[in-house]
């Protein structure tokens, strides 16, 4: 099997994955998942969307570090930890290492991500503009097998339950992520299983070979064309009076340089979570650049972040980060949409901001609360309703 | 009843005591290595050895420690063996802290030991601890504003924490990283499980010495031992049917006082206390689960036979009825936080005014009408995050009994908690006191009197945010047999300054700023019998002490001093006193 066709199976295997998850769960509201397949050094091999890789990624490697060689196949561990790539305690990863056949340790690692309806803290959702610090957003997660050897694990189903307003719905979306991650694993595994023989480690850089090249043509071209950007935009959120998030870019021939200046952390939940900062910037550097369909981690690669932390942008445990993306995220969002307007780059900015959320899966935020929108709310508890009722 | 030979019953007694020993030396374990005051200070926790035959989970013996919470680990117990039935292994150690799953609140965590004789679980050592912070909304697990369970703290059904001897790192780890205070709590719980380690060597040195079968002989007669002793109280007492009352100031939901009814039937050696008439569930925390509420009758009842040993076997004779959908028996999601003092200590009360008419030589002040702070932020002494509980605010002073005045620590069900040294308060968290001390004419008067209510001034070192929950300001801790209710709690924040607020009943999240005072007059436990037959000697010491004024020692107890010679003018207090009794005015 050539790169290409092992390219385009694992793509197929990823998206199976999240559509599987997707399917399963049947919700009555706009459901996303993301899912991306890492090698052991943790370079994102495929994923659904080059953007979600980043935090399933980080998500991957909280949950290697906490588990260390204690894994066994069929081990499907579980992280909703905002330091590792989750922007609300809502946000459920799935992780399985990926044995190929013969093999003691895993050479590779799946994971499939996507909002569960809820898990405790001030507001069903995940969203609670009342929260001043990480545990009054919801139940921490930060690394738990679900499933041991294949085994679903009575305590920390009970936990998920207990933790949740929704058990049921909760219980059954973490065990469809846990299943879309297993199958995403075990297909990953028949396809890599060929190249065995080869080296491992270039298979990262086979996958990566082709996109890679496309981002380097349009930075050089960028480079060529105009140079530097720069611009500015403020957290937009009632009765809090922060300073502006800079954001200054940088392209060259070997990628882009990404400046932010920010302010310290917020007493409220508008600070973005580590990590979620580079999301949203290679998001936006992506879709202004037109290269939102990468399906690798080419783009990180070439993206260079620099920033303050902890800061406002950049805020760990004990911060309050469930509103970042949808205040300070769309703040930063946009100012990097001007800085590259600056450096030659136009894009409709409110248009990409608008698309970058749906793909996270339409969160039904009510800005006006900051709390999820009433009728979602009351979607998700009739949901929660019938769920129990079979 | 248990039939044991006459060395027998020596070595039953042997082994009574030997299990009682072995609580208090899990509880010595817990407090020399636990981290946070709250356990090694205030001693907020306690140690039960625990059996299960066919008649169900026993608690054998129990360490002099808080009651309310090993009484409420019975049902931890129950819960586990029920949850891991025919999972018991060799090695195994759980945690249980739910409510809703045996619990109680969330911050009691329950830590439960099998321990293996001829590879079965023939015991069970178990520290029930109240930590510091449990994650949730409100730093410290007192969320006044709570409206449901989700909004209290992180939910832990029975879990294993090792299993066959090698620990559960992930399930550790949750618990762990969803407390504010991580590496303080994560050497709280080791203590919590050291202690139930070393119970465990304990009982298997009992059972080495003695035999399983002995063993199990004995701990059957001790069961039935305080079964018989406790019928032949009850049949001691009048048979009849009694009521008493207790009433909550408010469920820090807007929905106004909460009252808690008892009653109380004694019918031969057999005694019923049921709840109904009690408040339906309301939305605030003062909910209570049915364990809750069991916990703090039996609290309550181990105070009115204080010589019989408590175990499993005393509570035989008693049974309990809770009507459903109350606040004595909630259901989730109710909020339940606060539940464990306040509606607790009402249902001690409730249970103990009932009492009056059933023992009256044996009934005193059985509530703590809990008051308290929760200050937290970052010590820029250490640079690190802290939550304090100001327990020395709380209501802990006890009322008086046939016998004795009132004491400056906390009524008998809650003997066990301690106040705290300050000096080890200062040196933790960023606040000195400026003021520890009775006031004058709060004691409640009675022929024994209530201890005087505290009050207490802190001044905080750094800016701070509060947490204030606060009940027994307009129903304070009630007298019994005539005595006087004590004085109620309150504080006020920011004392002084611009922004001074009194608080009555409940703030959320306040701010502070260094050098802020924050003031709070803990109240106390009630009188016992008629201030007017108090013995006027005893009144003018405490006016020379300065706890009565001489106004009030007049008023409140009918003596009269004279002014000159500082004495009590005999005469004058003779009339007083018979002008009150024969109806006069006051």
């Amino acid at each position: 099997m050539n790169d290409i066709a092992a390219f385009d199976e694992l793509v197929r295997a990823a998206d199976g994955a999240a559509a599987g998850y997707v399917a399963a769960i049947a919700l009555p509201w706009p459901t996303a998942a993301h899912a991306a397949l890492f090698d052991s050094a943790g370079e994102t091999l495929v994923s659904t969307d080059a953007i979600a890789a980043g935090g399933l990624g980080a998500a991957v490697a909280a949950v290697r570090r906490f588990f260390a060689t204690a894994w066994a196949p069929g081990d499907v561990a579980v992280t909703n930890d905002q330091d590792a790539g989750a922007a609300t305690a809502c946000d459920l990863t799935a992780v399985t290492p990926v044995y190929l056949a013969g093999d003691a340790e895993p050479q590779f690692w799946a994971a499939v991500r996507a909002g569960i309806p809820d898990c405790g803290g001030w507001e069903i959702g995940g969203f609670s503009p009342q929260a001043v610090d990480r545990w009054a957003e919801g139940a921490r997660f930060e690394a738990a097998k679900l499933v041991a050897a294949g085994r679903t694990r009575r305590e920390v189903s009970d936990m998920l339950m207990l933790n949740s307003r929704t058990p049921k719905l909760t219980l059954r979306s973490a065990r469809a992520l846990a299943a879309a991650a297993a199958r995403f694993a075990q297909s990953a595994a028949g396809t890599v299983a060929p190249a065995r023989d080869a080296k491992l480690a270039n298979i990262a850089d086979a996958l990566l070979a082709p996109e890679l090249e496309r981002i380097d043509r349009a930075m050089t071209r960028l480079a060529r064309r105009a140079g530097k950007g720069a611009a500015a935009a403020k957290t937009p959120f009632p009765e809090l009076a922060l300073d502006p998030v800079e954001v200054s870019v940088v392209p060259g021939n070997d990628g882009m340089t990404v400046a932010i200046a920010a302010p310290a952390i917020a007493p409220r939940p508008v600070n973005l979570a580590p990590g979620m900062a580079m999301e949203i910037v290679a998001a936006a550097v992506g879709a202004a650049m037109d290269l939102g369909s990468l399906r690798t981690g080419a783009l990180r690669r070439r993206l260079r972040a620099e920033m303050p932390s902890p800061s406002l942008v950049s805020a760990p445990l004990p911060a309050p980060v469930c509103l970042g993306r949808p205040t300070t995220g769309a703040a930063l969002f946009a100012a990097t949409i001007a800085a590259l307007a600056e450096a030659g780059i136009r894009a409709d900015g409110a248009g990409l901001w608008r698309s970058y959320l749906a793909a996270q899966g339409d969160v039904a935020l009510d800005p006006a609360t900051g709390k999820i929108a009433p009728a979602r709310a009351a979607a998700i508890r009739k949901r929660e309703a019938e769920e129990a009722a079979q | 009843m248990t039939a044991l030979s006459k060395s027998e019953l020596i070595t039953a007694e042997i082994v009574r005591n030997f299990l009682e020993t072995a609580c208090n030396e899990i509880s010595k374990v817990v407090e020399n290595t636990s981290i946070s005051s709250i356990f090694s200070e205030t001693h907020d926790y306690s140690v039960g050895i625990f059996a299960a035959d066919r008649r169900g989970v026993s608690l054998l013996a129990r360490a002099q420690s808080v009651p309310v919470h090993i009484f409420a680990a019975l049902t931890s117990v129950e819960t586990v063996l029920d949850i891991y039935k025919g999972d018991i292994q060799e090695g195994d150690l759980f945690f249980a802290s739910d409510p809703y799953y045996g619990g109680s609140h969330i911050p009691d965590w329950t830590v439960v030991n099998p321990v293996f004789v001829d590879g079965k679980p023939m015991f069970f050592t178990s520290v029930r601890g109240h930590v510091n912070d449990v994650g949730g909304c409100a730093p410290g697990g007192y969320n006044t504003i709570a409206r449901e369970i989700w909004q209290e703290g992180f939910r832990v059904p029975p879990v294993k924490l090792r299993e066959r001897g090698k620990p559960v790192d992930d399930i550790w780890n949750l618990i762990l990283s969803n407390t504010r205070t991580k590496d303080d709590i994560s050497g709280d719980l080791n203590a919590m499980v050291g202690g139930c380690v070393v119970g465990e060597r304990r009982l298997l040195a009992l059972v080495d010495k003695y035999g399983a079968e002995t063993v199990g002989r004995c701990v059957d007669y001790v069961l039935d031992y305080s079964e018989s002793r406790l019928r032949a109280e009850i049949a001691k007492w009048p048979d009849g049917v009694y009521r008493g009352r207790s009433v909550l100031d408010h469920d820090y939901a807007g929905g106004g006082e909460v009252p808690v009814e008892a009653t109380v039937t004694v019918a031969g050696s057999d005694l019923t206390i049921d709840l109904t008439g009690s408040h339906p569930q309301v939305a605030g925390f003062v909910n209570s689960v049915a364990t809750n509420t069991i916990s703090n009758i039996y609290s309550s009842l181990v105070a009115l036979a204080p010589d019989i040993p408590v175990n499993s076997g005393y509570f035989r004779p008693i049974k309990i009825v809770l009507p459903p959908d109350s606040v004595v028996n909630c259901n989730p999601p109710a909020p339940v936080g606060h539940s464990t003092v306040c509606i607790g200590s009402d249902i001690m009360e409730a249970v103990m005014k009932a009492f009056e008419g059933i023992a009256p030589d044996l009934v005193g002040s059985a509530n703590i009408d809990l008051g308290n702070v929760r200050v937290y932020g970052t010590n820029t002494r250490t640079g690190r995050y802290f939550i304090s509980s100001d327990i020395n605010a709380t209501a802990m002073s006890a009322g008086g009994a046939k016998g004795t005045d009132g004491w400056g620590g906390y009524a008998a069900p809650f003997c066990a908690l301690r106040l705290p040294s300050l000096e080890m308060y200062e040196r933790q968290f960023p606040y000195i006191y400026v003021q520890v001390e009775y006031a004058t004419d709060t004691a409640a008067p009675g022929m024994f009197r209530g201890a005087p209510a505290l009050h207490y001034r802190r001044r905080m070192l750094d800016p701070v945010r509060a947490i204030i929950y606060n009940q027994g300001y307009v129903n304070p801790m009630q007298g019994y047999l005539g005595g006087k209710p004590g004085a109620g709690n309150y504080f006020v924040l920011n004392e002084g300054g611009p922004d001074e607020v009194k608080v009555t009943d409940a703030c959320y999240d306040v701010a502070v700023a260094r050098n802020g005072i924050i003031f709070a007059q803990s109240g106390a436990g009630g009188g016992w019998g008629s201030p007017f037959e108090r013995d006027p000697a005893k009144v003018l010491a405490d006016v020379n002490d300065g706890y009565v004024s001489r106004a009030a020692a007049e008023r409140e107890y009918g003596v009269v001093i004279d002014e000159a010679t500082g004495a009590v003018d005999a005469a004058a207090t003779a009339a007083r006193r018979a002008k009150v009794a024969a109806g006069g005015a006051r």
